[in-house]
């Protein structure tokens, strides 16, 4: 166990310092990105109009892009989530088998779990991968791409396209963003080469918020009525959700 | 239409988390000094939210860098556990999250040992499930650590038939400063836009680390912290730290 103190070094650290570092980090990734930001919005924008649905896909601590999309409080309403734990839940394999250690790097998963989902010609894939790919995400997009869809992919380019299922993933996709985070997802260092905090997913829920705004003015400009989901714990949001999520019943929850 | 773009939502974001820093740091110093009491006697933190707030705690587990014993307990262990039915977890006519009496069988359901702390997330902080779990451990004698938007539940009733909120019920309290209904971008129409708590969450859930990581340095305590395996000899380490929690953290 790692057991540190004065003696030899100790932490030097403090939260603030996770603050800061994390700032330069975003500062740097809003710029860099910003043209990569706005296409992809539009992108989106457009297979919404089209009634269209964003797949949305993330396994393990990568879920976080997908649950800042998927049915979210002033969130737009076209998306579904695409969920591993769907498997155990609907009894398709057992929670045992889910906590294998190798269980996302099973090719037989994607289609069982792409299969679930009822998904129409319309509707595009949005892979998020903070860090490293998984088999069952590559299966799973190269499904969405041999099926004509748009593949969407945001995550760590530096960190993800270290490994061939990592560069063969980004290959598919027709918008990239990239975090500009680094490899591997630690920041602060604790002693030596020790690390501790991750920095992706910061990143990856403003991005996923900032494309939220721009594919919401986007669809205004072309004079769209974007469907906005108002938060479920406020006082009669229940019956404004209900109506807008009601235009894609048995699509956004299959 | 206001003007909406990337970058309003980006400042005003930013800015939030200035307040999150500036304001809440002595609430999140004092969580983290719960939390380093409980590990340093050998006890875990369990992580708590429902709905969106899920991904504190899947911010905090099972990653390199993060401490070890955090343990997150799920509104979908219900199901995979078997203590209900996906149909009825998913019934659309009666939000699971909100039903009262029903998070005492989740804290039967795992591995829970006096010394251990809670952390319980919700933006709102009126539903059902989260303060019976908050109810439940207080009164098993547990610490509670609880993360809220003060905006929003301060400006919503409960809806647990106690008339409690989650707020009432910890032993620190930090301000997720998100505000009510947790969109932060006004569009000039009743609905705002992008929502924030999750952001600020992650700062929360961020700053925790590093601050048990500070106290348990300071007093000389063992770190138990999930490293890199990038890194040659570190895999090893790891599992002889995760055999040590075994059956408590999953």
């Amino acid at each position: 166990m790692i057991r540190l103190n004065r003696k030899n070094g100790g932490i030097k650290m403090n939260a603030h310092e996770y603050f800061s570092e994390t700032k330069k980090i975003l500062d740097f990734a809003k710029e860099n990105q910003k043209e990569a930001l706005i296409q992809m919005s539009r992108a989106i924008g457009d297979v919404m109009m089209t009634n269209g649905l964003i797949q949305l896909l993330g396994v393990g601590a990568d879920r976080a892009f997908a649950m800042e999309l998927g049915y979210r409080a002033g969130g737009l309403m076209p998306y579904h989530q695409v969920n591993m734990k769907d498997l155990v839940l609907r009894g398709l394999v057992s929670l045992e088998e889910y906590q294998d250690p190798n269980f996302l790097n099973r090719k037989d998963i994607a289609k069982m779990l792409w299969g679930q989902y009822n998904i129409d010609p319309k509707d595009a894939l949005l892979v998020y991968v903070a860090s490293t790919a998984t088999q069952s995400v590559l299966e799973i997009t190269k499904f969405a791409k041999q099926e004509n869809r748009k593949i969407f992919f945001v995550g760590s380019i530096k960190s993800v396209s270290r490994n061939k299922v990592g560069k063969d993933l980004i290959k598919l996709a027709d918008y990239r963003v990239d975090l500009c985070t680094p490899y591997p997802d630690t920041l602060l260092t604790l002693h030596d080469n020790i690390k501790i905090t991750q920095v992706a997913n910061v990143v990856g829920n403003m991005f996923a918020q900032m494309m939220t705004a721009e594919t919401y003015r986007y669809l205004k400009d072309l004079n769209q009525d974007p469907a906005v989901l108002l938060s479920a714990n406020v006082t009669g949001a229940d019956v404004h959700n209900r109506k807008i999520s009601d235009v894609y019943l048995g699509r956004w929850n299959s | 239409m206001k003007n909406i773009t990337m970058n309003v939502f980006y400042e005003q974001a930013m800015a939030l988390i200035d307040t999150l820093e500036n304001q809440e740091m002595t609430h999140m110093v004092k969580a983290s000094e719960l939390c380093a009491e409980a590990i340093k006697n050998d006890g875990i933190v369990h992580i708590f939210g429902s709905g969106h707030s899920v991904g504190f705690g899947a911010e905090c587990t099972g990653r390199a860098g993060s401490l070890v014993p955090f343990h997150m307990i799920e509104t979908s262990d219900f199901v995979t556990k078997g203590l209900t039915t996906l149909a009825d977890f998913k019934n659309p006519d009666d939000n699971f999250e909100r039903r009262p009496n029903i998070a005492h069988k989740l804290y039967d359901l795992y591995q829970v040992r006096p010394q251990d702390v809670f952390i319980i997330i919700s933006n709102s902080g009126i539903n059902g499930v989260v303060i019976d779990l908050a109810i439940t451990a207080k009164a098993k004698g547990h610490k509670i650590i609880v993360i809220t938007s003060m905006q929003h539940t301060l400006a919503e009733p409960s809806r647990h038939p106690s008339g409690k909120k989650l707020y009432e019920l910890g032993d620190v309290v930090i301000d997720n400063c998100g505000p009510r209904g947790d969109a932060l971008i006004e569009t000039g129409a009743i609905e705002k836009i992008c929502s924030v708590s999750s952001i600020t969450g992650i700062y929360i859930a961020q700053t925790l680390t590093v601050e048990i990581c500070r106290i348990l340095s300071e007093d000389h305590c063992d770190i138990p912290i999930l490293l890199s395996e990038e890194v040659l000899g570190y895999e090893k380490f790891n599992k002889e730290l995760l055999e040590k929690y075994k059956g408590r953290i999953n």
